[in-house]
Protein backbone atom coordinates (compact mmCIF):
# COMPACT_ATOMS: atom_id res chain seq x y z
CA UNK A 1 0.00 0.00 0.00
CA UNK A 2 0.78 3.71 -0.64
CA UNK A 3 0.66 6.09 2.55
CA UNK A 4 1.17 8.89 0.93
CA UNK A 5 -1.89 9.17 -0.86
CA UNK A 6 -4.78 9.71 0.79
CA UNK A 7 -7.34 6.37 1.48
CA UNK A 8 -10.23 5.85 0.14
CA UNK A 9 -13.84 6.36 1.78
CA UNK A 10 -16.58 4.13 1.13
CA UNK A 11 -20.14 5.31 1.36
CA UNK A 12 -22.59 2.15 1.56
CA UNK A 13 -25.58 4.21 1.10
CA UNK A 14 -24.70 5.53 -2.54
CA UNK A 15 -22.13 2.44 -3.40
CA UNK A 16 -19.58 5.07 -4.22
CA UNK A 17 -15.71 6.01 -2.90
CA UNK A 18 -14.37 8.96 -2.49
CA UNK A 19 -11.42 10.30 -1.48
CA UNK A 20 -10.88 11.35 2.51
CA UNK A 21 -11.10 14.88 2.76
CA UNK A 22 -8.80 16.36 5.81
CA UNK A 23 -11.19 19.91 5.11
CA UNK A 24 -14.29 18.20 5.16
CA UNK A 25 -13.45 16.38 8.80
CA UNK A 26 -12.60 19.90 10.08
CA UNK A 27 -15.47 20.97 9.06
CA UNK A 28 -17.74 18.34 10.36
CA UNK A 29 -15.95 18.68 13.92
CA UNK A 30 -15.93 22.63 14.24
CA UNK A 31 -19.51 22.04 13.36
CA UNK A 32 -20.17 19.17 16.38
CA UNK A 33 -18.53 21.62 18.68
CA UNK A 34 -20.63 24.22 17.84
CA UNK A 35 -23.67 22.47 18.27
CA UNK A 36 -23.00 22.01 21.64
CA UNK A 37 -21.72 26.10 22.37
CA UNK A 38 -18.04 25.19 22.99
CA UNK A 39 -16.43 27.89 23.42
CA UNK A 40 -14.65 29.59 19.90
CA UNK A 41 -11.13 29.99 21.03
CA UNK A 42 -10.61 25.93 21.54
CA UNK A 43 -12.46 24.84 18.82
CA UNK A 44 -9.42 25.26 16.45
CA UNK A 45 -7.02 23.25 18.52
CA UNK A 46 -9.66 20.52 19.51
CA UNK A 47 -10.31 20.22 15.69
CA UNK A 48 -7.10 20.00 14.87
CA UNK A 49 -6.01 17.27 17.40
CA UNK A 50 -9.17 15.54 16.44
CA UNK A 51 -8.25 15.82 12.55
CA UNK A 52 -4.81 14.67 13.29
CA UNK A 53 -5.44 11.89 15.25
CA UNK A 54 -7.59 10.52 12.34
CA UNK A 55 -5.22 10.89 9.99
CA UNK A 56 -2.59 9.16 11.83
CA UNK A 57 -5.33 6.21 12.16
CA UNK A 58 -6.16 6.37 8.57
CA UNK A 59 -2.29 5.85 7.77
CA UNK A 60 -2.73 2.32 8.56
CA UNK A 61 -5.65 1.50 6.19
CA UNK A 62 -6.37 1.69 2.19
CA UNK A 63 -9.99 1.99 2.09
CA UNK A 64 -12.43 2.63 5.45
CA UNK A 65 -16.36 3.18 5.60
CA UNK A 66 -17.88 6.29 6.12
CA UNK A 67 -19.31 5.12 9.43
CA UNK A 68 -15.60 4.07 10.49
CA UNK A 69 -14.45 7.78 10.29
CA UNK A 70 -17.70 8.80 11.72
CA UNK A 71 -17.15 6.37 14.79
CA UNK A 72 -13.39 7.00 15.00
CA UNK A 73 -13.68 10.67 14.96
CA UNK A 74 -17.02 10.76 17.65
CA UNK A 75 -14.50 8.39 20.00
CA UNK A 76 -11.55 10.82 19.55
CA UNK A 77 -13.79 13.87 20.05
CA UNK A 78 -15.43 12.33 22.92
CA UNK A 79 -12.32 12.51 24.50
CA UNK A 80 -11.86 16.48 24.30
CA UNK A 81 -15.94 17.00 25.16
CA UNK A 82 -18.25 13.88 25.71
CA UNK A 83 -21.47 16.10 24.10
CA UNK A 84 -19.63 16.77 20.96
CA UNK A 85 -18.34 13.63 20.38
CA UNK A 86 -22.15 12.59 21.53
CA UNK A 87 -23.58 14.90 18.89
CA UNK A 88 -21.39 13.72 16.17
CA UNK A 89 -21.85 10.20 17.04
CA UNK A 90 -26.07 10.49 16.61
CA UNK A 91 -25.88 13.20 13.99
CA UNK A 92 -27.93 11.28 11.18
CA UNK A 93 -29.56 9.05 14.35
CA UNK A 94 -32.12 11.87 15.45
CA UNK A 95 -35.47 11.11 13.42
CA UNK B 1 -69.91 11.48 29.67
CA UNK B 2 -70.01 14.64 32.04
CA UNK B 3 -67.82 17.69 31.62
CA UNK B 4 -65.25 16.88 34.07
CA UNK B 5 -64.65 13.44 32.47
CA UNK B 6 -64.38 14.67 29.22
CA UNK B 7 -61.59 17.18 29.81
CA UNK B 8 -60.18 14.13 31.90
CA UNK B 9 -60.01 12.38 28.61
CA UNK B 10 -59.10 15.05 26.43
CA UNK B 11 -56.28 15.67 28.88
CA UNK B 12 -55.22 12.26 28.49
CA UNK B 13 -55.35 12.17 23.99
CA UNK B 14 -53.45 15.26 24.26
CA UNK B 15 -50.59 13.89 26.37
CA UNK B 16 -50.40 10.74 24.23
CA UNK B 17 -50.29 13.30 21.26
CA UNK B 18 -47.28 14.79 22.90
CA UNK B 19 -45.54 11.96 23.65
CA UNK B 20 -44.72 11.26 19.44
CA UNK B 21 -41.45 12.35 18.22
CA UNK B 22 -40.97 13.41 14.32
CA UNK B 23 -41.88 17.22 15.76
CA UNK B 24 -39.26 17.08 18.67
CA UNK B 25 -36.74 14.99 16.07
CA UNK B 26 -37.38 17.85 13.53
CA UNK B 27 -37.00 20.86 16.13
CA UNK B 28 -33.89 19.24 17.24
CA UNK B 29 -32.32 18.55 13.59
CA UNK B 30 -33.44 22.40 13.05
CA UNK B 31 -31.83 23.94 16.38
CA UNK B 32 -28.63 21.85 15.63
CA UNK B 33 -28.07 22.84 12.06
CA UNK B 34 -28.65 26.50 13.12
CA UNK B 35 -26.18 26.16 15.96
CA UNK B 36 -23.79 24.51 13.59
CA UNK B 37 -24.08 27.37 11.39
CA UNK B 38 -23.50 29.40 13.94
CA UNK B 39 -26.41 31.40 13.66
CA UNK B 40 -27.31 33.86 15.84
CA UNK B 41 -29.40 32.99 19.39
CA UNK B 42 -32.22 35.42 18.26
CA UNK B 43 -32.55 33.95 14.61
CA UNK B 44 -32.31 30.39 15.87
CA UNK B 45 -35.15 31.49 18.42
CA UNK B 46 -36.93 32.67 15.79
CA UNK B 47 -37.31 29.87 13.96
CA UNK B 48 -37.98 27.64 16.60
CA UNK B 49 -41.01 29.61 18.16
CA UNK B 50 -42.51 29.98 13.89
CA UNK B 51 -41.74 26.19 13.63
CA UNK B 52 -43.40 25.43 16.95
CA UNK B 53 -46.32 27.81 15.64
CA UNK B 54 -46.88 25.86 12.84
CA UNK B 55 -47.26 22.05 14.70
CA UNK B 56 -49.72 24.25 17.12
CA UNK B 57 -51.38 25.62 13.92
CA UNK B 58 -51.96 22.52 12.12
CA UNK B 59 -53.03 20.19 15.75
CA UNK B 60 -55.04 22.74 16.08
CA UNK B 61 -56.86 22.48 12.50
CA UNK B 62 -56.98 19.02 12.41
CA UNK B 63 -58.64 18.81 15.50
CA UNK B 64 -61.13 21.57 14.49
CA UNK B 65 -62.12 19.93 10.98
CA UNK B 66 -62.21 16.16 12.60
CA UNK B 67 -64.74 17.61 14.88
CA UNK B 68 -66.53 19.78 12.53
CA UNK B 69 -66.86 16.35 10.14
CA UNK B 70 -67.97 14.28 12.95
CA UNK B 71 -70.67 16.94 14.14
CA UNK B 72 -71.73 17.00 10.35
CA UNK B 73 -72.39 13.75 9.69
CA UNK B 74 -73.71 12.72 13.50
CA UNK B 75 -76.12 14.94 14.14
CA UNK B 76 -77.40 14.27 17.57
CA UNK B 77 -75.24 11.89 19.12
CA UNK B 78 -72.53 9.32 17.68
CA UNK B 79 -73.36 5.94 17.43
CA UNK B 80 -72.05 3.59 19.52
CA UNK B 81 -70.60 1.55 16.67
CA UNK B 82 -68.44 4.64 15.91
CA UNK B 83 -67.39 4.27 19.17
CA UNK B 84 -66.99 1.03 19.02
CA UNK B 85 -64.35 1.26 15.87
CA UNK B 86 -62.04 4.55 17.20
CA UNK B 87 -61.44 2.07 20.51
CA UNK B 88 -60.19 -0.61 18.16
CA UNK B 89 -58.04 2.38 16.25
CA UNK B 90 -56.45 3.35 19.60
CA UNK B 91 -55.57 -0.08 20.85
CA UNK B 92 -54.35 -0.82 17.02
CA UNK B 93 -52.61 2.54 16.87
CA UNK B 94 -51.06 1.44 20.58
CA UNK B 95 -49.93 -2.16 19.69
CA UNK B 96 -48.26 -0.45 16.45
CA UNK B 97 -46.79 2.29 18.81
CA UNK B 98 -45.10 -1.07 20.88
CA UNK B 99 -44.00 -2.46 17.93
CA UNK B 100 -42.20 -0.33 15.84
CA UNK B 101 -42.29 3.32 16.88
CA UNK B 102 -38.65 2.87 17.32
CA UNK B 103 -36.85 0.99 15.30
CA UNK B 104 -35.43 -1.91 16.77
CA UNK B 105 -31.80 -1.90 17.97
CA UNK B 106 -31.49 1.23 16.51
CA UNK B 107 -29.15 3.91 18.10
CA UNK B 108 -29.98 7.36 18.52
CA UNK B 109 -33.74 7.99 18.40
CA UNK B 110 -34.29 6.63 15.11
CA UNK B 111 -38.27 6.57 14.19
CA UNK B 112 -40.41 4.41 12.48
CA UNK B 113 -40.37 6.51 8.75
CA UNK B 114 -39.17 4.97 5.90
CA UNK B 115 -35.41 6.07 5.31
CA UNK B 116 -35.93 7.95 2.11
CA UNK B 117 -38.63 10.09 3.46
CA UNK B 118 -36.35 10.41 7.09
CA UNK B 119 -33.47 11.47 4.76
CA UNK B 120 -36.07 13.63 2.46
CA UNK B 121 -37.33 15.46 5.79
CA UNK B 122 -33.86 15.74 7.91
CA UNK B 123 -32.29 17.59 4.31
CA UNK B 124 -35.74 19.93 4.21
CA UNK B 125 -35.23 21.11 7.37
CA UNK B 126 -31.50 21.58 7.41
CA UNK B 127 -32.12 24.27 4.67
CA UNK B 128 -34.72 25.84 6.51
CA UNK B 129 -33.53 29.18 6.96
CA UNK B 130 -36.17 31.86 6.53
CA UNK B 131 -39.42 31.43 9.79
CA UNK B 132 -41.94 31.58 7.15
CA UNK B 133 -40.19 28.20 6.17
CA UNK B 134 -39.82 27.05 9.67
CA UNK B 135 -43.45 27.57 10.08
CA UNK B 136 -44.65 25.14 6.79
CA UNK B 137 -42.00 22.69 8.27
CA UNK B 138 -43.93 22.48 10.90
CA UNK B 139 -47.56 22.34 9.37
CA UNK B 140 -45.59 19.05 7.63
CA UNK B 141 -44.46 16.89 10.76
CA UNK B 142 -47.74 17.06 12.07
CA UNK B 143 -49.28 15.69 8.47
CA UNK B 144 -46.49 13.38 8.55
CA UNK B 145 -47.25 11.62 11.75
CA UNK B 146 -51.13 10.99 10.96
CA UNK B 147 -50.63 7.42 11.19
CA UNK B 148 -50.25 7.86 14.84
CA UNK B 149 -51.12 11.25 16.01
CA UNK B 150 -54.93 10.35 14.17
CA UNK B 151 -55.64 8.25 16.87
CA UNK B 152 -55.54 11.08 19.69
CA UNK B 153 -56.73 13.50 17.30
CA UNK B 154 -59.91 11.15 16.78
CA UNK B 155 -60.68 10.64 20.06
CA UNK B 156 -60.22 14.58 20.75
CA UNK B 157 -62.96 15.76 18.25
CA UNK B 158 -65.61 13.32 19.10
CA UNK B 159 -64.96 14.19 22.95
CA UNK B 160 -65.22 18.39 21.48
CA UNK B 161 -68.14 17.27 19.74
CA UNK B 162 -70.27 16.43 22.74
CA UNK B 163 -69.72 19.79 24.39
CA UNK B 164 -70.54 23.33 24.21
CA UNK B 165 -69.32 25.62 22.00
CA UNK B 166 -67.44 28.10 24.77
CA UNK B 167 -65.92 24.82 26.20
CA UNK B 168 -65.40 23.47 22.29
CA UNK B 169 -62.81 26.13 22.01
CA UNK B 170 -61.36 25.60 25.71
CA UNK B 171 -60.99 22.11 24.82
CA UNK B 172 -59.28 22.99 21.45
CA UNK B 173 -57.30 25.13 22.91
CA UNK B 174 -56.23 22.72 26.22
CA UNK B 175 -54.93 20.15 23.81
CA UNK B 176 -53.19 22.15 21.54
CA UNK B 177 -51.40 23.71 24.60
CA UNK B 178 -50.39 19.95 25.66
CA UNK B 179 -49.70 18.78 22.72
CA UNK B 180 -46.88 21.07 22.00
CA UNK B 181 -45.85 21.21 25.29
CA UNK B 182 -42.59 19.24 24.60
CA UNK B 183 -41.38 21.83 21.73
CA UNK B 184 -42.30 24.80 23.89
CA UNK B 185 -39.98 22.70 26.85
CA UNK B 186 -36.64 22.08 24.18
CA UNK B 187 -37.32 25.87 22.84
CA UNK B 188 -36.91 27.26 26.54
CA UNK B 189 -34.54 24.82 27.36
CA UNK B 190 -31.99 25.56 24.51
CA UNK B 191 -33.07 29.77 25.04
CA UNK B 192 -31.43 29.20 28.52
CA UNK B 193 -28.32 28.12 27.56
CA UNK B 194 -29.13 24.01 28.05
CA UNK B 195 -27.14 21.88 25.39
CA UNK B 196 -28.47 20.19 22.62
CA UNK B 197 -26.84 17.21 23.73
CA UNK B 198 -28.27 16.86 27.12
CA UNK B 199 -31.66 17.16 25.67
CA UNK B 200 -30.72 15.02 22.91
CA UNK B 201 -29.52 12.17 25.58
CA UNK B 202 -32.26 12.36 27.30
CA UNK B 203 -34.68 11.36 24.33
CA UNK B 204 -32.41 8.68 24.14
CA UNK B 205 -32.31 7.13 27.38
CA UNK B 206 -35.87 7.57 27.38
CA UNK B 207 -37.10 6.72 24.61
CA UNK B 208 -38.55 3.10 25.28
CA UNK B 209 -40.09 4.50 28.51
CA UNK B 210 -41.83 6.98 25.83
CA UNK B 211 -42.83 4.42 23.56
CA UNK B 212 -44.10 2.21 26.46
CA UNK B 213 -45.94 4.73 27.47
CA UNK B 214 -47.90 6.50 24.24
CA UNK B 215 -48.80 3.04 23.78
CA UNK B 216 -50.42 2.00 27.18
CA UNK B 217 -52.04 4.94 27.40
CA UNK B 218 -53.98 4.78 23.50
CA UNK B 219 -54.91 0.95 24.88
CA UNK B 220 -56.15 1.87 28.13
CA UNK B 221 -57.67 4.81 26.64
CA UNK B 222 -59.20 2.43 23.99
CA UNK B 223 -60.34 0.49 26.82
CA UNK B 224 -61.86 2.94 28.73
CA UNK B 225 -64.05 4.51 26.22
CA UNK B 226 -65.42 0.74 25.01
CA UNK B 227 -66.47 1.00 28.81
CA UNK B 228 -68.07 3.89 29.14
CA UNK B 229 -69.46 4.72 25.85
CA UNK B 230 -70.26 1.42 23.94
CA UNK B 231 -70.90 -1.42 26.78
CA UNK B 232 -72.55 0.96 29.31
CA UNK B 233 -74.51 2.41 26.96
CA UNK B 234 -75.34 -0.53 25.49
CA UNK B 235 -76.71 -1.39 28.85
CA UNK B 236 -79.18 1.83 29.21
CA UNK B 237 -80.40 0.72 25.76
CA UNK B 238 -78.90 3.58 23.86
CA UNK B 239 -77.84 2.84 20.32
Amino acid sequence: MNTSEPPLVYDPATGRSDVFSGERLYATVTSACHVIGMADGIIPETAARVCRAIETWLGERAEVTRSDIRRRTSEQLAIMSAEAGYMLDNKNAIM
Amino acid sequence: MTTHESFALLVLAAAIHASFQLSVSMLTILSGHALSAKTANTRLLGLSISFASGVASMIALSLALISLLLANIFYSSVPRIVWAAVCGLMVGVGVAIWTYYYRHQSRGTILWLPRGFARYLSERTKKTSTRQESFGLGLVSVIAEYLFCLAPLIVGGLILQNLTPPLQILGLTLYVAIAVLPLVVIIMLLGSGHSLAVIQKWRETNKRFLQFAAGSALVILGGYIYVSMVIAAGSQGNL
